[in-house]
């Protein structure tokens, strides 16, 4: 983050965040980590009173039950009857208008979630906020419900907009925004790459009430759209806000945030599963005295990323020599994963490619997603998948985040991710809104490192999955995956002959100045 | 614009001026499609062009003489370039030389115009936004809000909506109604409230004074009405004014100049008004500070507004004259180029052609052409780039052509986007020439454009971005006939919310009555269901009813020249009857010769030679042949008339004018000749035109007997 944004900050903040500064800098989240809970180290009777913890950042934080600042945690926990209360609430109870709450009830939702029962209240306050929920826990509603409700207040085109790192989160969140909205006709628009720069634009000109977006699209549509800025903008979200700070993300954001107005006018959420350092930047330059709201969390010292893990999921691993890693895959999804719903999870895009071939010469109908497909091949893999035409889902990183799929009974790594946020990111598309789900890690030589690193920052153990698996079974079927292994090459080679020299695919004819921001929100693969 | 510069500088010109009639389409030009939009004397900064400039500055200062106490060249040389001769530009050039302004908005406009001269080349995308001026007199301007074309404009979307799905859904009213002494009209639109439909009354009595035009114009233009409007001018200006659309089919020589004059009042009008709103709107916002700036949606996605589709250079170069003069510009740039390219004083028809062909066919019959022409306060330039014009000129081919870029497949017709005004005249000579295009361009009006062009998504009129665009388009047809063609442009892309007016002669006489000599003519009647099916059943027709005849006329051996023609008026018929003719073994002992649009001079004189002197007992002739030719053909004695022509005056020449011509030359007594025309139902509006409005109901309809002999 640059100096600049630095000083606005100050200046947004006031004298008040003089004293914050310190602790802030010093030891980042310091008032958090006293909070750890061991819940999830296999105590499953403990997980109803879900630890939950506001943390206001500022001293002048407005919240009545807050101690002073950067308090003693446990007088405030105490102090926290709202918030401890572990009974469900209504969503009238938190002071959601009877149009949103009927909207609510329309697509089932009855009781507020605890991230909801924590945010919505904070945001209608009108305070900044930083939301740190696991996976599938309903962080979407959580600021989108409130956000409806200010643009009802105030009713005006380009109100909000919510960045998310992926196109296919993108429009997850604008259908859950155009589902609570529907009863007070909002108008939304998804801006997302892939997609027509045109159509996008007299959409943009239409002034829609919320723009969901990929960084990378809007600001090309900031600098090249003409006549379209969002100078009224009331309310930022970052959803994914790790992820969209980091490095590939971040010099658009900055930009983006150039563009839109600072301070008073516009209010700004973040909201993650997981939580990096540069959050903490993030803070610093575009919140004002912002709420933090954590729950469940789970963060050592030594760790640098916050994260969550819902207490449904069963966490194991699988370790076998490499070589027989495509045996692993094709036994777990022919026996103990038959019939179930699975996403694969695949570092490159190459093996995604590669895995399809050999699965489908297995007899299993896997659809596919990675960033090098078009924009609506990857709709119509999620919609196929989500519709359950296909139960088996390959994809890389870029499925990782935010996808809400319903009923997804298992998450396999096929490799080990780079990095512990996004193995948290992908295990969470499984054990969604608290069903059970299982996460199956495959662990090879090579790989067994990586499997400590997130062990010991999540502070889990994982164990064997099902007792491990009998040798004799995978042995079995040495002989059909060779085949297939083949007939997998094959196929790729011919692919790569039909393409020939178009390079990128259908992506090759897009002009060079858009190349840039396109290719940012496809999720390093 | 670019590919429409890139080539062509020297040649192509002459190509366009010593140029002689075309046919509809012409292959040869689609691979080196023409560009008529070179900026020769814009681009007077190049190198190639200086000469050029030079030479007409020479010229243009002989009738045009300007001061020389000029401290800048550059601007006196541009000037002299752009200049037409103006009382008060003397005054105007002193103004900026003074280095105290009297006249800020004026000087300021006036250097940024020759500004936009040099950044042409450049082709700026900002000049399709119009920007370059303050807007004119403030009086005008704030009568926007009263102004039909306003209200037109800024509809709501809820009344939009509404009207919308009453066209869509054919909730729609439909009147017929006596529109002005000898015309008929029907009335179609959506049902509307009754301020709307009271400007669907028609009104003769208004003169220009009664409509919201601008000052400048309405004075311009009753100087050239002098005498006040015609009742049938000031009928259709109404409706025209009113924003309606009009399919005007009794446009004739004698009326044609008056309502092409008030059609380019209504165009101008319209222009420069909208442009007067978008300049008061830009100044509006940008006198807001920033943050609160309100929505002004005033344009479209593209600039350009006008469209006219016009048979001929020639038709165009008048159009655009009526334009010059009532604008009266006191700069133009590309003048020259334009009169050099557009018109030609001498056309060498002969004078013994009908009228109605000298007047479409007169000077620069090329039909192959298309110009934009931008409008800035007080200049007009000629040969704008499409995206930086307020009108667009084309010929149906012309325009089509101009959608593909050399060297590119792909089609680009993202400027007929906003295009918010469409004339089409005579729309008789388009339907000679290749229909298709028309309607063609007309499938591409109003369509979302591909690309931005620099447009301000800001300042897009909401039903713009909806795409409700052809909702809102007027659209003004003039011809000299009715066809199924303009009945189905008329139902399918005239959907103006405003409503429409389809206005017809009320009675035809028929072109039968106005024989000079008593001629047996038989009409045969033969029965199809659908349209499609009628060029089989005709031909049926022909073959079972009008070919055994022929046998039996023609004895093998015999040569006398039997004379008889056969018009055939579409090429498709014609080429079916030709083939026929050649390949069928009923007809293998008629000798026949064969005339169409597309048969060289020498073949022509040669069948008509062979008719004349027997060797061919059987003449085909197609109607665009006749069209295009006029030809008076020599020794017919009897006419098979295949279908009927469109226009009843072909009747009245090939039938009447043939066969009279043979009578008084000897070569055939009036009781041995006879025309013979095969008709159906679908044929109403010509067999109407042909045997008259009394008699063709009881032709259609009659049961039992199905020919009709008049004498």
């Amino acid at each position: 983050m640059s100096s600049h944004k630095k000083r606005r900050s100050v200046d947004s903040v006031g004298q008040t965040s003089v004293p914050n500064k310190k602790p802030r800098t010093s030891n980042g989240f310091q008032p958090t980590k006293q909070q750890v809970h061991k819940r999830q180290q296999g105590n499953p009777e403990s997980s109803n009173d879900s630890a939950e913890e506001i943390q206001d950042l500022s001293s002048s934080g407005d919240i009545s039950s807050q101690g002073s600042e950067a308090g003693d945690n446990e007088a405030n926990s105490a102090e926290q009857p709202d918030f401890m209360d572990s009974s469900p609430k209504t969503f009238s109870s938190l002071g959601v208008i009877p149009e949103l709450c009927d909207a609510c009830e329309k697509i089932g939702y009855k009781l507020a979630t605890p991230i909801q029962a924590a945010a919505i209240p904070t945001i209608i306050s009108g305070r900044d906020l930083i939301g740190l929920a696991e996976t599938g826990s309903g962080k979407t509603a959580a600021y989108a419900l409130p956000m409806l409700q200010a643009l009802i207040e105030k009713q005006q085109g380009l109100f909000g907009l919510v960045l998310a790192p992926t196109r296919e989160l993108a429009y997850q969140i604008s259908q859950m925004i155009e589902a609570l909205g529907a009863l007070i006709h909002v108008r939304s628009a998804v801006i997302v790459g892939g997609m027509d720069m045109m159509t996008q634009a007299i959409a943009l000109s239409k002034r829609p009430h919320i723009i969901v977006a990929t960084p990378g699209r809007i600001l090309d549509h900031l600098q090249n759209t003409k006549g379209f800025s969002l100078r009224s903008l009331k309310f930022l979200v970052l959803d994914e806000a790790d992820r969209l700070l980091d490095m590939d993300f971040g010099p658009s954001i900055d930009k983006i945030l150039k563009n839109i107005p600072n301070g008073e006018a516009r209010r700004t959420m973040l909201f993650s599963a997981t939580m990096t350092a540069k959050v903490n930047q993030l803070q610093r330059a575009s919140l004002r005295n912002p709420v933090k709201i954590s729950l469940s969390i789970d963060d050592t010292p030594s760790s640098k990323s916050t994260s969550s893990i819902p207490t449904t999921l069963k966490q194991t691993y699988l370790f076998f020599p490499h070589a027989q890693k495509d045996q692993y895959l094709t036994y777990l999804l022919s026996l103990p994963l038959a019939n179930k719903t699975v996403i694969v999870f695949v570092r490159i895009i190459a093996d995604v490619d590669r895995l399809t071939h050999l699965l489908t010469a297995l007899g299993h109908k896997p659809a596919k997603l990675h960033g090098r497909l078009s924009q609506p091949d990857r709709l119509a893999s999620l919609n196929k998948f989500k519709a359950r035409q296909r139960t088996i889902l390959l994809a890389t990183d870029v499925a990782a985040r935010g996808l809400d799929i319903p009923a997804v009974d298992a998450v396999v790594n096929y490799d080990m991710p780079d990095t512990d946020a996004t193995y948290v990111h992908r295990v969470g598309r499984t054990a969604r809104a608290g069903k059970a789900g299982t996460a199956i890690s495959l662990v090879t030589q090579y790989e067994v490192e990586a499997l400590q690193r997130v062990e010991k920052t999540l502070g889990v153990r994982m164990e064997e999955y099902e007792g491990g698996v009998q040798k004799e079974a995978i042995d079995g079927l040495e002989g059909s995956v060779r085949q297939a292994q083949a007939v997998a090459t094959r196929k790729l080679r011919d692919d790569k002959d039909k393409k020939g020299g178009g390079g990128r695919g259908g992506r090759g004819q897009r002009g060079a100045r858009r190349r840039h921001g396109d290719d940012q929100d496809l999720e390093e693969e | 614009m670019a590919p429409f510069r890139k080539h062509l500088k020297g040649p192509n010109r002459q190509f366009q001026n010593g140029h002689t009639r075309k046919k509809a389409f012409r292959s040869n030009r689609l691979t080196e499609p023409e560009t008529p939009v070179v900026d020769v004397q814009a681009e007077s900064n190049t190198e190639e062009d200086q000469n050029d400039s030079i030479n007409d500055s020479e010229e243009s200062t002989e009738d045009d003489p300007i001061p020389v106490n000029s401290v800048l060249p550059y601007n006196v040389l541009l000037q002299s370039l752009n200049t037409r001769s103006n009382s008060d530009r003397p005054r105007r050039k002193r103004r900026k030389i003074e280095p105290v302004q009297a006249f800020p908005p004026e000087t300021s406009s006036h250097t940024q115009d020759n500004a936009s001269v040099e950044e042409d080349q450049d082709e700026p995308i900002d000049d399709q936004v119009i920007q370059e001026e303050q807007p004119e007199d403030v009086s005008d301007a704030d009568e926007d809000g009263a102004d039909t074309i306003q209200q037109h404009l800024d509809i709501d979307e809820q009344a939009l909506d509404q009207l919308i799905k009453e066209t869509k859904s054919g909730e729609i009213s439909m009147t017929k109604a006596n529109f002005c002494d000898g015309y008929k009209a029907v009335v179609s639109g959506p049902i509307m409230s009754s301020s709307r439909r009271s400007k669907r009354q028609f009104n003769s009595n208004h003169g220009l004074a009664d409509y919201n035009i601008k000052d400048r114009i309405r004075r311009q233009a009753e100087k050239l009405f002098p005498n006040g409007m015609t009742d049938l001018t000031a009928s259709l200006s109404h409706t025209i004014f009113n924003q309606q659309d009009v399919l005007f089919s009794g446009r004739a020589l004698l009326n044609a100049a008056d309502i092409k004059r008030a059609v380019c009042v209504h165009v101008l009008d319209y222009t420069l008004k909208n442009r007067d709103h978008i300049l008061k709107n830009t100044s509006r916002i940008a006198k807001v500070e920033e943050g609160d700036a309100p929505e002004y949606r005033d344009q479209g996605f593209t600039r350009p507004k006008i469209l006219f589709l016009l048979p001929t250079r020639q038709a165009c170069y008048d159009m655009v004259s009526e334009i010059v003069t009532l604008f009266e510009p006191e700069q133009t740039e590309n003048r020259k180029r334009f009169d050099g390219s557009f018109s030609r004083n001498e056309d060498g028809i002969s004078e013994d052609k009908p009228d109605d062909f000298r007047d479409l066919f007169r000077g620069n019959d090329d039909d192959l052409f298309r110009i934009g022409i931008k409008l800035t306060r007080k200049t007009l330039k000629y040969f704008s780039p499409f995206y930086t014009s307020d009108m667009i000129f084309a010929s149906p081919l012309g325009l089509r052509m101009a959608f593909t870029k050399k060297g590119s497949t792909k089609e680009d017709y993202d400027f007929l986007s906003s295009i918010e005004v469409v004339v089409v005249d005579q729309a008789d000579a388009l339907l000679q020439q290749n229909w298709e295009h028309v309607e063609y361009i007309f499938n591409h009006l109003n369509l979302r454009p591909k690309e931005d062009h620099g447009c301000d998504f800001s300042r897009v009129r909401h039903w713009y971005l909806d795409g409700h665009a052809k909702y809102l388009r007027q659209t003004i047809v003039l011809s000299s006939l009715l066809t199924p063609e303009l009945n189905q442009l008329w139902s399918q892309h005239m959907l103006n919310i405003e409503g429409k007016l389809k206005i017809t002669q009320e009675f035809f006489d028929g072109a039968i009555v106005n024989f000079d000599i008593a001629i047996k003519q038989t009409f045969a009647r033969f029965d199809t269901l659908t349209p499609t099916q009628e060029p089989d059943a005709r031909f049926k027709a022909f073959t079972t009813t009008m070919i055994p005849s022929l046998t039996k006329m023609i004895k093998p051996g015999v040569q006398g020249p039997y004379g008889i023609l056969i018009y055939i008026h579409s090429y498709m018929d014609f080429v079916r009857v030709r083939n026929f003719m050649a390949n069928s073994s009923t007809a293998q002992e008629i000798s026949f010769g064969a005339i169409s649009e597309y048969t060289s001079s020498t073949e022509v004189a040669r069948a008509r030679s062979h008719f004349v002197n027997g060797r061919h007992a059987v003449l085909l002739y197609s109607g665009r042949a006749h069209h295009y030719r006029r030809y008076k053909l020599k020794g017919v004695k009897r006419v098979i008339m295949y279908s009927l022509p469109d226009n009843p005056l072909f009747y009245t020449e090939v039938a009447g004018g043939y066969l009279a011509r043979s009578i008084s030359e000897g070569h055939v007594a009036p009781e041995d000749t006879n025309v013979r025309s095969l008709f159906c139902k679908w044929d109403i509006l010509k067999l109407e035109r042909v045997v008259g409005t009394k008699r063709v109901a009881s032709m259609l309809r009659e049961k039992g007997n199905d020919v009709f002999d008049f004498i």
